[in-house]
């Protein structure tokens, strides 16, 4: 209870927002480097997953081997990965950039990989049998073959890494994310709310972009210009040869003391505890606010404000949640859970809001000729018919939340993204390899067990 | 030489060049973030950056990374030429990258940590028992290294015996203890001070229940490749500032007068760091 | 008695379109069976859908065991539309349900809300007795506990049915129940639900596509087409089975 009190207590201090220009205007200039992060990212990550992906799908020489590489560069979560190049390649824009890059590149190029090794092999072996080569033929066979889904993939993807640029601040990788930790240490919470209704606004607009690029694909080449400058204006000033090298060399070998690895069980528990709580968390609140936020059984008046809140607490990263949780209510794992949940709870409740408009009508028209009243119908109908998506759709977001529980535990939920992060902090690089490869192995283990689950349901990626 | 080689060494060459840095460029300074870093925290230390390159005679980039961690890695990768750094901070930058201590304050020669509280029935440190509890920043020597000493040898099993919080900054700390976030926190006696004489913290809300004892703190350091006279010109920045003349200087820097710091001063942080095994 | 009144009934889509029903005048008496014959588009599913109250009136009226479905909103149209059971042509059943359960949602018009999410979890044998009851009369009682999803096609169709019973409705509406079956089974599930009219005293209203069962099975026949009643025939052969019933009188639209 003292730890629900300390939330509400603290939620005060954010009140009233700091909403003077001059704020606002200084604000710009972490605002516009949060954009160059994203666009520059994006056109990274976009144009290298596409070339790793036909080179997989082409079954070039070594792609196996490189589709293992992708799936492990996978593994390892955004923050994480922004934490190792500000390491590498010294704080500031640039590291968050490449981590940014690196990540999503590996993503497009496993996911972008598995859809042209899926395609339809009939015009793609007419095209081999032409005698050309085998790049050749993952270019003009499997690229049209496979274009809408790419496109389709290829905006989510930038949806992701838009969102993924507000927070690799958190860990120093600059943009609005390093503003918000910043005004959080300084306790000045109201300039920290007034950056997330930045963030939030950003974001939509984000949204808008990836949507004009779903509509308008071939925005997409003006988004790759802006993205060429911005990755340029992001460069690493920061780079030094020598100092990579030295702190890749004091990561290795990795170790943990020994008298951390009695710790080992309880830092794994918190982080599941976390990824559990959360997810159970998400799907307690969105269940009855996914039934209201459907338009086929709440009426506007409650289905529209609904919807608008799913929006806001998607919109607001799980590791922002993160930051104002464990300010107002304490570091530790309860913290973190309540971050992702909320963060959770606006991804579900779309998610669940949509399964229930989709379901097929007419056995629900049937109940609804009964005369029974509105719950009645929707526990009878509505839901069990929506049920097999909404599971889905839980399933795949578990396993992300295995990944945003190492995430939010390097910012203040613990687990064993907090002791990775505070052995980086105390600058036992060793150490912070030896966790990193733990959290690395984690997810892994949750991918494969997904990927299992996946097989047996027969579903595929393409559902998210 | 074969095409291959040919490539490597363009590679590296290229390389090479985006490491090495112009002439004209600004010296850069940043300071650790035990107060904060954002936009406005920078443009409040506008005065210190100009006062800075009027002294070093060229102009001069002021940077305060998100995390103690980060400015010395910013040294360590040579984006910093000076740096304010703590007295845990400067033990490890010395270790890794040999920065070269250059000046202090005279109050961070017998530096306090203050153990602050709102609630009246904290009287000692073994009253912390079963509280919650703020430290500053991980790598903070007042804010976390230092109290943990103290608690350490008061009987107190941080790990165990309480919950604690890493707040990130100093000021965190103080209103995380104002607002009733956290029963009680570490703080740099610098940063408090000054909080109470700003009205920034309300006296009625908190107050000091435990001093450490004193131990040696910030000071501001040089890269080891910056020029002996670059070194020279910026400690004499500091030194010359005088109490009654250079007020705002001496208020952004919280102190009163500055003098040469030498690393032998050190050696007992550096024994403690390794005994709580953060060093 | 008459259980469904219906007087000029005009219902529109939209402003510019022609109207979907024109002027429709058609009563049904308890134990009456009437069947609607014409092709797709002629308006029977929206007529079915005015008699529930799921589309708004535009002019005419609708009554149902006396009440008048105009201008009856929420909890009130909800208790009329107890009065009017329905059975369409398919998937009209929750596949990820029980047979049983899905057989006492007819039940949810008279059930809390309470009541009827106990009894998805904790159903009571009272309960299940009239869930069984119900599909004794459509003849599959053994198929209580299946998964509506495992059952065949004309088991859907009895379950649907069974469903309807346990409404205990005045009125059946079944919009083409067999365009889905073969003709054996379709045989089966026309004669079972005029059977089954016959013994509760439910009026009956059937949209078809084939008359030979329209005139196999049905009291009375009308045909419609464009939203308009084009003929309304009483079925010799069936009426002289039921000839102590007085002939209902049938008003036709002013065109």
């Amino acid at each position: 209870m003292h730890w629900l009190m300390n939330l509400f207590t603290q939620l005060r201090l954010f009140f009233p927002p700091d909403h003077s220009w001059s704020f606002i205007w200084a604000e710009r200039v972490p605002l516009l480097e949060t954009v160059e992060i994203a666009a520059g990212a994006m056109v990274f990550s976009l144009s290298v997953g596409l070339v790793l992906a036909l080179i997989i799908g082409a079954r070039l020489p070594g792609s196996r081997l490189l589709y293992a590489a992708l799936v492990s560069v996978r593994a390892i979560p955004d923050l994480t990965m922004a934490i190792l190049f500000v390491m590498l390649v010294g704080i500031g824009p640039g590291a968050g950039m490449l981590a940014i890059a690196v990540y999503y590149g590996a993503a497009m190029g496993k996911v972008c990989g598995d859809l042209f090794v899926s395609a339809d092999p009939g015009p793609v072996e007419s095209l081999a049998s032409t005698g050309t080569g085998s790049f050749t033929v993952a270019f003009y066979g499997l690229l049209p073959l496979r274009l809408k889904d790419l496109l389709t993939y290829g905006a989510y993807d930038f949806e992701c890494a838009m969102r993924a640029s507000v927070i690799v601040g958190a860990v120093g990788a600059g943009g609005i994310g390093t503003e918000i930790v910043g005004t959080i240490n300084n306790y000045d919470y109201s300039h920290t709310t007034t950056l997330i209704l930045m963030l939030v606004a950003l974001i939509a607009v984000f949204d808008l972009c990836a949507l004009a690029v779903r509509k308008y694909p071939r925005l997409l080449l003006l988004f790759v210009i802006g993205g060429i400058i911005s990755a340029w204006e992001c460069r690493p000033q920061m780079f030094a040869w020598s100092h990579t090298l030295d702190n890749l060399r004091k990561m290795w070998p990795p170790v943990i003391p020994r008298e951390r690895i009695g710790d080992l069980p309880r830092l794994l528990g918190e982080t599941l505890e976390i990824a559990f709580g959360g997810t159970a968390l998400a799907v307690l609140f969105a269940l009855p606010l996914g039934a209201m936020g459907a338009r086929n059984l709440a009426p506007a008046w409650m289905h529209f404000p609904v919807r608008r809140l799913f929006e806001f607490l998607r919109a607001i990263p799980e590791v922002v949640w993160g930051l104002l949780l464990v300010t107002m209510a304490g570091i530790g794992p309860a913290s973190g859970a309540l971050a992702l949940g909320l963060h959770s709870t606006g991804v579900f409740g779309k998610l669940y809001a949509e399964s229930i408009e989709n379901v097929q009508p007419e056995p629900v028209m049937a109940l609804a000729a009964t005369g029974g009243p509105r719950i009645a119908i929707a526990s009878f109908g509505l839901l069990p018919l929506a049920f097999p998506p909404m599971a889905i759709h839980t399933l795949f977001r578990f396993e992300w939340n295995i990944r945003a529980a190492t995430i939010v535990g390097m910012i203040g939920a613990g687990g064993i993204g907090g002791a990775l992060y505070n052995a980086q902090q105390l600058f036992f690089y060793d150490q912070m390899l030896a966790y990193l490869l733990i959290t690395w192995a984690l997810v892994m283990l949750a991918d494969w067990a997904n990927g299992q689950l996946r097989k047996r349901w027969k579903v595929t990626e393409g559902l998210i | 030489m074969t095409r291959r080689h040919a490539v490597y060494l363009f590679v590296a060459l290229s390389l090479a060049s985006l490491t090495m840095r112009a002439g004209d460029k600004p010296l850069v300074v940043g300071m650790i973030p035990d107060a904060g870093a954002t936009q406005v925290s920078i443009q409040e230390k506008e005065p210190l950056k100009n006062y800075l390159s009027q002294h070093l005679g060229g102009p001069v980039n002021l940077i305060i990374p998100t995390n103690y961690n980060a400015t010395v890695e910013a040294l360590g990768n040579g984006s910093l030429d000076f740096a304010y750094l703590g007295g845990l901070t400067y033990v490890k930058a010395r270790k890794q990258y040999g920065v070269i201590p250059l000046v202090q304050r005279t109050s961070d020669m017998e530096f306090h940590s203050l153990f602050i509280t709102g609630n009246p029935q904290i009287k000692t440190l073994a009253d912390l028992k079963g509280k919650m509890f703020a430290f500053g920043d991980i790598n903070s020597t007042s804010g976390h290294l230092m109290p943990y000493l103290e608690l350490k040898q008061a009987g107190i099993d941080v790990e165990k015996d309480f919950k604690y919080r890493y707040s990130g900054s100093h000021p965190a700390t103080a209103k995380a203890v104002e607002s009733g976030a956290v029963d009680a926190g570490s703080i740099d006696e610098s940063v408090y001070n000054a909080m109470i004489a700003e009205g920034k913290l309300d006296k009625t809300k908190v107050h000091v229940f435990y001093t450490s004892k004193p131990f040696l703190d910030y000071v501001w350091v040089a890269r080891k490749d910056v020029s002996k006279a670059d070194q020279e010109k910026f400690a004499k920045a500091f030194t010359d500032l005088q109490e009654g003349k250079d007020e705002q200087i001496l208020g952004i820097l919280r102190g009163k007068k500055f003098v040469q710091a030498s690393d032998d001063r050190y050696e007992t942080l550096r024994k403690v760091a390794e005994e709580l095994k953060m060093f | 008695m008459t259980v469904l009144n219906i007087q000029d009934l005009v219902v529109v889509r939209s402003r510019h379109a022609p109207p979907v029903l024109n002027g429709i005048s058609l009563s049904l008496r308890r134990g009456e069976k009437v069947a609607i014959l014409g092709p797709s588009g002629a308006g029977k599913t929206t007529l079915f859908r005015a008699i529930n109250g799921f589309v708004p009136i535009q002019s005419g009226s609708i009554t149902v065991d006396n009440i008048s479905l105009k201008d009856l909103h929420g909890k009130a149209l909800r208790q009329l539309r107890r009065h009017v059971a329905v059975v369409s042509q398919r998937h009209d059943l929750v596949d990820r349900l029980r047979v049983h359960q899905n057989v006492m949602a007819g039940a949810l018009g008279r059930w809390s809300a309470w009541r009827a999410l106990r009894f998805l979890f904790w159903p009571k044998a009272e309960e299940l007795a009239e869930a069984e009851a119900a599909l004794r009369r459509v003849g599959i009682a053994h198929k209580l506990r299946v998964r509506t999803s495992e059952i065949s096609g004309g088991e859907h169709q009895r379950v649907a049915v069974a469903r309807a019973l346990v409404q205990q409705p005045s009125l059946l509406l079944a919009d083409e129940p067999i365009a889905s079956l073969d003709p054996e089974l379709s045989d089966q599930i026309l004669s079972l639900i005029c059977s089954l009219a016959n013994e509760s005293g439910f009026a009956l209203l059937c949209s078809l596509h084939q008359p030979e069962y329209a005139y196999k099975y049905f009291d009375r026949v009308v045909r419609i087409e464009h939203g308009v009643i084009q003929s309304v025939e009483n079925n010799q052969a069936r009426t002289n089975a039921t000839a102590n019933r007085d002939a209902e009188i049938i008003r036709q639209a002013g065109d």
